[in-house]
């Protein structure tokens, strides 16, 4: 459902030129759980960006469901980003002065949808997450973990295909790192959620079904 | 998705209580002034008293004398025989009025001193202005000419000597004159200076005719055509009058001749860039330097709103990465971002509005400006309402833009 073709990404600075990602390919299938790992600054998170629509490679195409998108205006980017992508941070990236409610209705807000309905949807994904009580909080009054799950929720309220977790429990103690990858595994064998997560915890990446290393801004396998 | 931009915007303005104090404020300050300079100028150059038919009268106020080698000038209003020998000869205009001029006197009636101000006028003047009269009438072609001693006064005056007895039929001393009154009319406001006074009587009762060979005094001519167009034409036979024909005094040496009938913009504007010696107004040039004025003064405000913007944009970028993320377009956050300005500029422009309105009022009521008088008025509104969208524009697009077009990767990481 997602496919990298010979990606190159390359950072020009006024003198040098960083070579971020060099010659990649890659293709996730639908209902995979694949973990991405390396060293920092190897490129993991550039790569991420690049499958979430969020980056443009220097070289090579992305194609989404066998479309690439390289001649893809901004609008229909952000279409795509809406529609087919969710993705969560290690930072969560909650808007602090909007309740979680607020918070996870926020993707259904760029499409035709009433409020009522948004309400409802995002009121179902709490609930998967086990937030449905404190759908009225804001996200500081929330621990960690809950955030997190906030952050799930709001991924998985527009039933993207896919969901990109650019390193979920990096924030998290090791039992809150748990119930959050539980959480994405449940995702992912249940609602057949295709996941792709950047992480530097071996243990975490050893339950996913697929993992893929990268390192100077190569694949290795 | 409106409504959501305007919550969005609404819970904007609450999370950043101070930054919005501080934008309101700025925005609502800077409107303020200039509406309350845009009324005081409204009521300037669209008069509501006896002067609103402004289009229909045009007025000589200053005459430069000189000599060819402009080295012996002087300047100042008209004098009696100036215009007797030279005005009165113009063909285009239909009525041609002269007065001298308001001056303060101090009037004691019933033991009470007031000083009020006085104005010697032809019968020409009710014609050619358009006065409100409360009760009585003006005086008329036969009183004038037969230098009867009538008065006309305003409401003021009448309240002053007379409390709230009617003034008309009432005996007005004026020096050794005694006047009896005719007439009373509304205060004219301050800003219609061509017709301003306390009281009004005809120049025939002058008790000396001395002022009859006098050049240069203290009187004003009003040139006066019903068909607005024409009054144009009369201020060209004026001046060419005035290169061509005009008759001086020859015992003054005073050879050229420089002034104008000019209509309220170009008085102002001769006022502003004075030039002895040419005909010309340079109303252009006031109407660039007013308008470069406000852009400037509007201007400044605006570059330190702009500045707050941006630098707002810093605590709003993973915002904006994490909304870009989950599918809003550049074009969309372009929106939110215009209509979060625009939301913030109509708040204090509504509170500049009504400050202005309060600010007004107490110039009013404090009489600081005599016979002041600024009501709520459409144009203005409109004006004022024009003034905080260009305001709201300036301010916001730029910052807008710049916010809705951060890539989503450098946004989530909290830099532009």
């Amino acid at each position: 459902m997602l496919t990298l073709k010979n990606i190159s990404k390359s950072f020009q600075t006024e003198r040098i030129e960083t070579i971020a990602l060099s010659n990649i390919n890659l293709h996730i299938k639908k209902g995979e759980f694949v973990s991405v790992m390396g060293p920092s600054g190897c490129g993991k998170s550039t790569l991420l960006n690049i499958m979430g629509l969020l980056d443009h490679p220097s070289e090579g195409i992305v194609a989404v469901d066998d479309k690439a998108i390289d001649s893809y205006k901004d609008k229909h980017i952000a279409r795509l980003r809406n529609e087919k992508i969710g993705f969560i941070f290690q930072s969560f990236h909650l808007i602090h002065d909007l309740r979680v409610i607020d918070n996870v209705e926020l993707p259904l807000l760029y499409r035709k949808m009433s409020a009522k309905e948004r309400k409802e949807l995002a009121t179902a994904a709490l609930e998967k997450v086990g937030l449905k009580a404190r759908i009225h909080h804001y996200p500081t009054q929330l621990s960690g973990g809950q955030q997190q799950r906030v952050a799930i929720a709001r991924a998985i309220v527009g039933k993207p295909e896919i969901l990109l977790a650019d390193e979920p429990t990096g924030n998290l103690d090791s039992h809150m790192s748990d119930e959050i990858m539980k959480l994405l595994e449940t995702l992912n064998q249940k609602d057949n959620a295709t996941i792709v997560m950047v992480t530097h915890d071996e243990e975490m990446a050893k339950r996913t079904e697929r993992t893929i290393r990268v390192f100077d801004g190569q694949l290795v396998c | 998705m409106l409504l959501n931009y305007i919550i969005t915007a609404w819970k904007v303005f609450l999370r950043r209580k101070f930054f919005t104090f501080i934008n309101l404020f700025g925005i609502s300050l800077t409107l303020m002034v200039l509406m309350v300079i845009s009324t005081i100028g409204e009521s300037y150059f669209y008069p509501k008293g006896p002067e609103k038919n402004t289009d229909n009268i045009r007025v000589i106020n200053r005459l430069v004398l000189t000599n060819e080698a402009h080295n012996q000038t002087n300047s100042g209003r008209l004098g009696y025989k100036f215009i007797k020998e030279n005005l009165f000869r113009l063909q285009t205009p239909e009525l041609i009025s002269i007065n001298s001029g308001s001056y303060g006197t101090s009037i004691f009636h019933q033991g009470k001193k007031t000083k009020l101000l006085v104005k010697k006028t032809d019968s020409n003047f009710w014609k050619v202005l358009d006065f409100d009269f409360m009760t009585g009438r003006a005086y008329s072609d036969g009183e004038f000419n037969e230098g009867k001693f009538v008065a006309v006064v305003n409401q003021h005056t009448e309240q002053e000597l007379f409390g709230d007895a009617s003034a008309v039929g009432q005996k007005l001393s004026l020096g050794n004159q005694s006047f009896t009154i005719i007439g009373v009319v509304e205060n004219v406001p301050i800003v219609e200076e061509v017709a301003l006074s306390d009281i009004w009587v005809p120049y025939t009762t002058n008790a000396t005719t001395d002022y009859q060979q006098e050049t240069r005094g203290s009187w004003d001519a009003i040139l006066y055509h019903s068909n607005p167009a024409i009054l144009e034409d009369a201020n060209k036979e004026y001046i060419n009058l005035l290169k061509n024909e005009v008759i001086l005094d020859v015992s003054d040496n005073m050879t050229e001749a420089y002034s104008g009938a000019y209509t309220k913009l170009e008085s102002l504007s001769r006022e502003m860039f004075y030039d002895n010696y040419s005909y010309d107004t340079h109303e252009e040039l006031f109407i660039s330097v007013m308008a470069g004025l406000v852009l400037l003064f509007m201007l400044l405000p605006s570059i330190n709103m702009i500045n707050l913007n941006v630098s707002r944009m810093m605590e709003r970028s993973s915002e904006i990465g994490v909304r870009k993320a989950f599918g809003a377009s550049t074009k969309q956050l372009l929106m939110q971002f215009i209509i979060e300005s625009i939301l913030l500029t109509l708040a204090g422009g509504i509170l500049g509005i009504i400050l202005s309105l309060l600010i007004l009022h107490s110039i009013e009521a404090s009489g600081l400006i005599p016979y002041a008088h600024f009501p709520f008025n459409i144009r203005v509104f409109l004006i004022g309402l024009f003034l905080i969208l260009v305001f709201g524009l300036i301010s916001g697009v730029y910052p807008a833009y710049k916010m809705s077009r951060l890539s989503p990767v450098t946004a989530l990481k909290g830099g532009f």
